[in-house]
C-alpha cells in the first residue's frame, strides 16, 4: 500500500539545518497494523505527517497505492487525505467551538454526498466508538478518554484505506488507553491499515510489526507472527 | 514606569505588523480629523477674529414674491441709514459700498477693489492697522485707507503715507491722498476691500441711492449685545410701515431683518450642510481608527493572555498591569498622533492649493494645536487602552495557561470586536456611497444640458465698468466679429457665470384675475443673443433688429404702444399659459406693455443649485451698460483669447481687460467651490475606508493566526486551500454585509439631503448603493484573502506543530 524509498526530511530555520528523517526505506502492506517507536525527537511524528502528506520529504520518493506523491499538487493531496485517511492524534485536535458530533462530521464536511448519509454514517462511526450519548456536548466538556474516542470517530467516519495515529493512548490513563487500543485492533481486524506511533510497549506489542527509530533513522523491525 | 515603557519598545518591536497597522491606522486617522477640523475651524472662524465683528449685525432684505427667489439679500439701498439715523438718533452703524475703480499710474491701468464707507468703519470694524489712524483718515473726504498690497505695489519701500495716487471710481478721476495704512485680507474675511475712500453720496451717488427696494451697499448695524439686535427687530418692521411701504414696497411682500456678521460667511444652509458633514466625516474616521485600535489591541491582548498569567502567578497586581497597558496605549497613540501630525502638515499645503483654502497649524497661541492634539491623546489613549486592559487584568491565570488555544477575550470579546467591524464598515460604506454620489452629481453638473453649449463661447466681463465711450464699445463690437473664427457675438445684461444687475419686475395678464402677478428676471439683450448662445426656439421667433416692434430703444419710458418680448419656459407656467405656443402674441403688463413674441427654453447662466428664474428677455439696440460682450467661436480657445485682448487693447488701451472662456467663467463662479469640498470629502472617505481595511487586515491575521492550528486539523481532514479561504473570509463578511444595511438608510437620508440643495440634481438611483458596496465587500475580500491566503496555504503538519 506504501513505499518510502529513501525519504529525507530537514527542517532549515535561519543558520542551522536540523534533519529529522535520514534515508527511510518503509514499506507498509494493506491490512497492516504497524507501530513506530522511538524516544523524543527521533523523527517519529514527522515520519506520520509525510505518511499523512500533510508534510513534504526534502527528498526521496513516497507510493501511496503506487502513485508518487511528490509529484501530486496540495488540490489532490486535499482529496486523497479526504477520502482514503484518517488521523487520530495525541492531543486530540477537536476543534473547541463545535460539537462532538460537529466535529465528526468535519471529516465528511468536505466531500459531496447527501446530507442524510453523511448523519447516519456520523451517527454510526460515534455508535461505533461509543460516544453517541455525548454527541451535543462540546470537547472541554469530556474526559481525555472520550475526547480521543470522538477523535477516532472522526477518523474513521470517512471509511479510510489507512489511519495514521500520533500516540493516541499518549494522554490517557491506562483504562482508556487500553479502550482506545481495542477500538485500533477491532478497525484492523475489520480491514483497516494502521500506522500507529507510540511511546508504550504494551501497546506496540499490539500491533502486527513494531519499527525502532533513533536519530531519523528505523534500527530495527520486529515482526509478530499473525 | 521605565519597565512599562520597556515592556512596550518590546512589544512594538516584536510584533512589527500590529505595531505598525496599529500606529499607522491610528495616524492616518488622526491625520484626517486634523485636517478637518483645520478646516471647520476655518469655515466657522471667519469674522470672529475681527475686534467688535461680533457687535456687528447685516441689515438684509427678503422678498416674498412669486418667481422671486427667498434668500435673503444683504444689500439695502444707499440711503437706510441716514433714515435710520433720523428715526433712532443713537442707533450706531456704517456702510459699506463695493464701487468699481481702475487705479492709473503712470501707462499702467489696474482694477482694484475699493469701497466707500463711512468715517466710523474701522471703529466698528477692528481690522489690524500698521501705519496711520483709519478713522482720522477718512474724516477728509480726499484721504483714503489703503492695505499693505496696496502699499507695496504702489509706493514700493518708501512710506505711502501722504503720498497721492489717481483713481477712476465709477468712470470719473479723483486722486486720494493716503491717510493710513491696514494689514492685508485675510482669506477668512467676508467683506475685503484693498482700498477705502469716504462716504461720499454727491460724488458717487446715482438717482438709486435713496430708492427703496435697489440694492446699492451692505448695511451694518452695531448692538452691544444680541439681546439689543433681536429687540431692534420689531424696530425694523415698525420703521418699514411708517418709511417703506407705499406703492412702491407693499407690506408682506418685502421685508428687513438682521444677520450677524459672523453668521454671514455660512449663512447659506448648504454651506453649513457641507462643513457640518466634512467635519462629521472627521470624527468619524477618527472614530473608525479609534476603533481599530481597540480590535487590535484587545485581540493582541489574547496573544499576550499568557504573559499577562505568568505575570499574575508571580504576583503582580491588577492595578500594575492596567497600568502598564494604559501606558502602552497612551503611548501608542502618542506616536501616532505625532506621525499623524506630520502627516497633516504634509497636507496642509496640498490641500490649500487645491481647494483654495487658508488652513495652517498653529503651535503657538490662541489657536494652538497642542492643547487638542494633548487632550485627544489622553483621550484615545484612555479609551482604547481600559478596555484591552480591563480584559487582560480579568483573565483567570489557570484557565489561561491550561488552555491550548490562545484566548481572544471569549465569546464577549469576539462578540465587541464583531459589532465595531460593523460600526467601523457602516461608516466606511456611508463614505464610500457618499463620495459615488457627490462624483455623480459633479459629471451630471458638469455633462448637463444647460440650454446652450458651452464649449466655444467667451465672455469679455470688463465692459462692465461704464467707462467706456459707446463709440468704443462698437468699434470693439466690429472688430471681434471681424476676428478669424467668431461666427456670433452678442452685447447682453448677463452671460453665463455673470449678471450685473438683477432686476425683477412683477407681470400681469390683463383680464387674468385669480393669478397673482409672478415677478419675473428682467433681462436686455442686444443683437444676436439667443443665436450666439444656440437657445432653442420653441415657440414663435426671435428678435428682429428690422422690426421696430421689437427694439426697446425706439419704446422709451412712457411711450405708446407695447414693445416685443420674449419670454423662457419657465415663464410659460408662471404666468398661466397652458403652452408656449398660447403665450404667443399675448400681451403682458409691467414695465410697460409687452407682447410676447417667442418662448426659448431655459438657459442656465447660474449655478447648478439655484433655479432658473422665470425670464422676460427685450431687444435694447443701444449699447447697453453693465452688459457683457459673449463670442460665439471655433478653434483654439487660447489663440481665440489672446485675439480677443489684443482687440481690447488696441482699441481701450486706457482699461483693463478682463475676460475668460464661458467654461471657466462657470467654474469660477459656481462649481469651483463644490469641486474643492467634493475632493476634501473624497479625501475624508478613501482614507475612512483604507484605516476601514487595515483594521481588518489586522484582525484577519489576529483571527488567523488564533486559528492556525484549527486550520491545520481541517486540512489534514481534506479541506482545500479554498475551503480554508471559504472559511475565513465568510467570518469576515458577515459583518461586513450586515454593515451594509445600517449604511444604506444613512446614507439614504444623507444624501437625499445632500442633492435637495441642487436645483438641477440626480436622482438617488439604487445603483450608487450597490457599486459602493460591492466596493467596499470586495475590498473587504481582498484584504481578508490577502492575510489568510499564506496560512490557508501552508503545510498543515506545520499549523499543526504551531503551539
Amino acid at each position: 500500500m506504501i513505499q518510502l524509498n529513501a525519504i529525507h526530511r530537514a527542517y532549515r530555520s535561519d543558520e542551522v539545518e536540523t534533519t529529522a528523517l535520514a534515508e527511510i526505506d518503509l514499506t507498509v502492506a494493506a491490512g497492516e497494523f504497524l507501530a513506530i517507536m522511538g524516544p523524543s525527537g527521533c523523527g517519529k511524528s514527522t515520519l506520520l505527517n509525510i505518511l499523512g502528506t500533510i508534510d513534504r520529504p526534502t527528498s526521496g520518493a513516497y507510493l501511496f497505492e503506487g502513485e508518487d506523491i511528490a509529484k501530486v499538487p496540495e488540490a489532490q493531496l486535499a482529496k486523497l487525505r479526504r477520502d482514503r485517511l484518517g488521523f487520530v492524534f495525541q492531543s486530540f485536535n477537536l476543534i473547541d467551538e463545535l460539537t462532538i458530533a460537529e466535529n465528526v462530521a468535519l471529516a465528511l464536511a468536505y466531500r459531496s454526498m447527501p446530507s442524510r448519509e453523511k448523519r447516519e454514517r456520523v451517527d454510526a462511526a460515534m455508535d461505533r466508538v461509543g460516544i453517541a450519548h455525548r454527541r451535543n456536548h462540546h470537547p472541554h466538556q469530556l474526559s481525555g478518554g472520550q475526547q480521543q474516542r470522538a477523535a477516532i470517530a472522526r477518523a474513521i467516519v470517512g471509511e479510510p484505506r489507512l489511519i495514521l495515529a500520533d500516540e493516541p493512548t499518549g494522554n490517557l490513563d491506562t483504562e482508556n488507553g487500553a479502550q482506545v487500543m481495542d477500538i485500533l485492533t477491532r478497525l484492523n481486524a475489520d480491514g483497516a491499515t494502521i500506522v500507529m506511533v507510540t511511546h508504550s510497549p504494551a501497546h506496540a506489542d499490539i500491533a502486527k510489526r513494531t519499527v525502532h527509530m533513533l536519530d531519523g533513522r528505523i534500527l530495527s523491525a520486529v515482526r509478530r507472527a499473525a | 514606569m521605565t519597565s512599562a515603557l520597556t515592556s512596550f519598545y518590546r512589544s512594538l518591536i516584536r510584533h512589527k505588523l500590529f505595531a505598525a497597522l496599529n500606529i499607522g491606522g491610528l495616524a492616518l486617522g488622526i491625520a484626517v480629523f486634523l485636517v478637518l477640523y483645520l478646516f471647520v475651524r476655518f469655515e466657522t472662524g471667519f469674522d470672529r477674529w475681527i475686534p467688535g465683528a461680533d457687535q456687528l449685525y447685516v441689515i438684509q432684505e427678503t422678498y416674498h414674491m412669486e418667481g422671486y427667489p427667498e434668500t435673503p439679500s444683504p444689500y439695502t439701498m444707499g440711503a437706510e441709514l441716514d433714515h435710520l439715523h433720523a428715526d433712532y438718533p443713537q442707533l450706531s452703524g456704517t456702510r459699506f459700498w463695493p464701487l468699481t475703480t481702475i487705479v492709473r499710474q503712470g501707462t499702467a491701468n489696474n482694477r482694484e477693489d475699493l469701497v466707500a464707507v463711512d468715517p466710523n468703519y474701522f471703529q466698528l470694524m477692528g481690522l489690524p492697522v500698521i501705519a496711520g489712524d483709519p478713522s482720522r483718515a477718512l474724516a477728509d473726504a480726499n484721504t483714503m485707507v489703503i492695505t499693505q498690497r496696496i502699499a507695496t505695489a504702489y509706493f514700493g519701500a518708501q512710506s505711502p503715507l501722504g503720498r497721492m495716487l489717481p483713481l477712476v471710481i465709477e468712470g470719473t478721476s479723483y486722486t486720494y491722498r493716503v491717510g493710513a495704512v491696514i494689514a492685508d485680507n485675510r482669506k477668512d474675511q467676508s467683506y475685503t476691500a484693498d482700498i477705502y475712500v469716504p462716504m461720499n453720496r454727491a460724488r458717487f451717488g446715482s438717482e438709486w441711492f435713496d430708492h427703496w427696494g435697489s440694492t446699492s451697499l451692505i448695511t451694518f448695524l452695531h448692538f452691544p449685545d444680541p439681546a439689543a439686535a433681536r429687540a431692534f427687530q420689531t424696530e425694523l418692521n415698525r420703521f418699514a410701515e411708517r418709511r417703506v411701504f407705499g406703492e412702491n414696497m407693499k407690506k408682506g411682500e418685502w421685508e428687513q431683518s438682521l444677520r450677524p456678521l459672523t453668521a454671514h460667511h455660512l449663512f447659506n444652509a448648504g454651506d453649513r450642510a457641507v462643513v457640518t458633514t466634512l467635519g462629521a466625516v472627521g470624527a468619524l474616521t477618527l472614530l473608525i481608527a479609534i476603533v481599530n485600535y481597540i480590535n487590535l489591541a484587545t485581540a493582541r491582548a489574547g496573544l499576550r493572555a499568557r504573559e499577562v498569567a505568568v505575570r499574575k502567578v508571580l504576583g503582580g497586581t491588577r492595578r500594575a498591569l492596567v497600568r502598564q497597558f494604559l501606558i502602552e496605549a497612551v503611548a501608542t497613540v502618542a506616536i501616532a498622533a505625532l506621525i499623524g501630525l506630520a502627516l497633516a502638515e504634509l497636507a496642509v499645503p496640498f490641500l490649500n492649493s487645491l481647494g483654495g483654502l487658508n488652513l495652517g497649524i498653529r503651535y503657538w497661541g490662541t489657536d494652538s494645536i497642542v492643547p487638542p492634539l494633548v487632550l485627544l491623546v489622553l483621550l484615545v489613549g484612555g479609551i482604547a487602552g481600559l478596555y484591552p486592559a480591563a480584559i487582560l487584568a480579568g483573565f483567570r491565570p489557570a484557565a489561561v495557561l491550561a488552555s491550548a488555544r490562545a484566548p481572544g477575550g471569549g465569546k464577549a470579546g469576539a462578540r465587541l470586536r464583531t459589532g465595531l467591524v460593523i460600526v467601523q464598515f457602516a461608516i466606511a460604506i456611508a463614505f464610500a456611497i457618499g463620495t459615488t454620489v457627490m462624483t455623480a452629481q459633479a459629471n451630471h453638473v458638469r455633462a448637463a444640458d444647460l440650454g446652450f453649449r458651452r464649449d466655444g463661447l467667451y465672455v469679455v466681463r470688463s465692459l462692465n465698468t461704464g467707462a467706456l465711450l459707446p463709440e468704443q464699445k462698437w468699434a470693439l463690437m466690429r472688430a471681434w466679429a471681424a476676428l478669424p473664427g467668431v461666427s456670433h457675438l452678442t452685447l447682453a445684461q448677463n452671460a453665463p457665470g455673470d449678471q450685473s444687475l438683477t432686476n425683477f419686475s412683477s407681470i400681469n395678464r390683463p383680464g387674468m384675475q385669480g393669478i397673482r402677478s409672478p415677478s419675473l428676471m428682467d433681462i436686455r439683450v442686444g443683437e444676436g443673443y439667443f443665436e450666439t448662445f444656440g437657445a432653442h426656439l420653441i415657440a414663435g421667433r426671435l428678435f428682429d433688429k428690422a422690426r421696430p416692434a421689437d427694439d426697446l430703444a425706439l419704446h422709451p419710458k412712457g411711450s405708446a404702444g407695447a414693445v416685443n418680448t420674449i419670454i423662457n419656459r419657465s415663464a410659460v407656467g408662471l404666468l398661466g399659459f397652458r403652452s408656449p405656443q398660447e403665450a404667443i402674441g399675448k400681451q403682458v403688463e409691467g414695465n410697460g406693455t409687452m407682447t410676447i413674441i417667442g418662448v426659448v427654453d431655459d438657459l442656465r447662466f447660474r449655478g447648478p443649485r439655484e433655479a432658473i428664474s422665470g425670464t422676460f428677455y427685450r431687444y435694447d439696440s443701444r449699447p447697453l451698460n453693465d452688459a457683457f460682450v459673449t463670442l460665439r467661436y471655433a478653434g483654439d480657445p487660447q489663440r481665440m483669447a489672446d485675439a480677443v485682448e489684443a482687440t481690447w487693447k488696441r482699441i481701450a488701451p486706457a482699461e483693463p481687460f478682463n475676460g475668460r472662456t464661458v467654461e471657466e467663467n462657470l467654474y469660477k463662479a459656481y462649481y469651483e467651490q463644490d469641486t474643492q469640498r467634493t475632493r476634501l470629502f473624497t479625501m475624508g472617505a478613501v482614507l475612512a475606508i483604507g484605516i476601514g481595511c487595515i483594521g481588518l487586515y489586522g484582525l484577519a491575521a489576529f483571527d488567523t493566526t488564533r486559528r492556525i492550528k484549527e486550520i491545520g486539523i481541517r486540512k489534514a481532514l481534506g479541506a482545500s486551500t479554498r475551503d480554508v479561504l471559504q472559511l475565513l473570509v465568510a467570518k469576515f463578511l458577515r459583518p461586513v454585509l450586515l454593515a451594509n444595511l445600517i449604511a444604506w438608510p444613512l446614507a439614504w437620508v444623507a444624501m437625499q439631503r445632500w442633492l435637495s440643495t441642487f436645483d438641477d440634481r440626480i436622482g438617488l438611483s439604487p445603483a450608487y448603493f450597490l457599486l459602493a458596496s460591492a466596493i467596499a465587500v470586495l475590498i473587504a475580500v481582498a484584504t481578508v484573502i490577502g492575510q489568510s491566503w499564506r496560512v490557508a496555504r501552508a503545510e498543515p503538519a506545520r499549523a499543526l506543530r504551531y503551539e
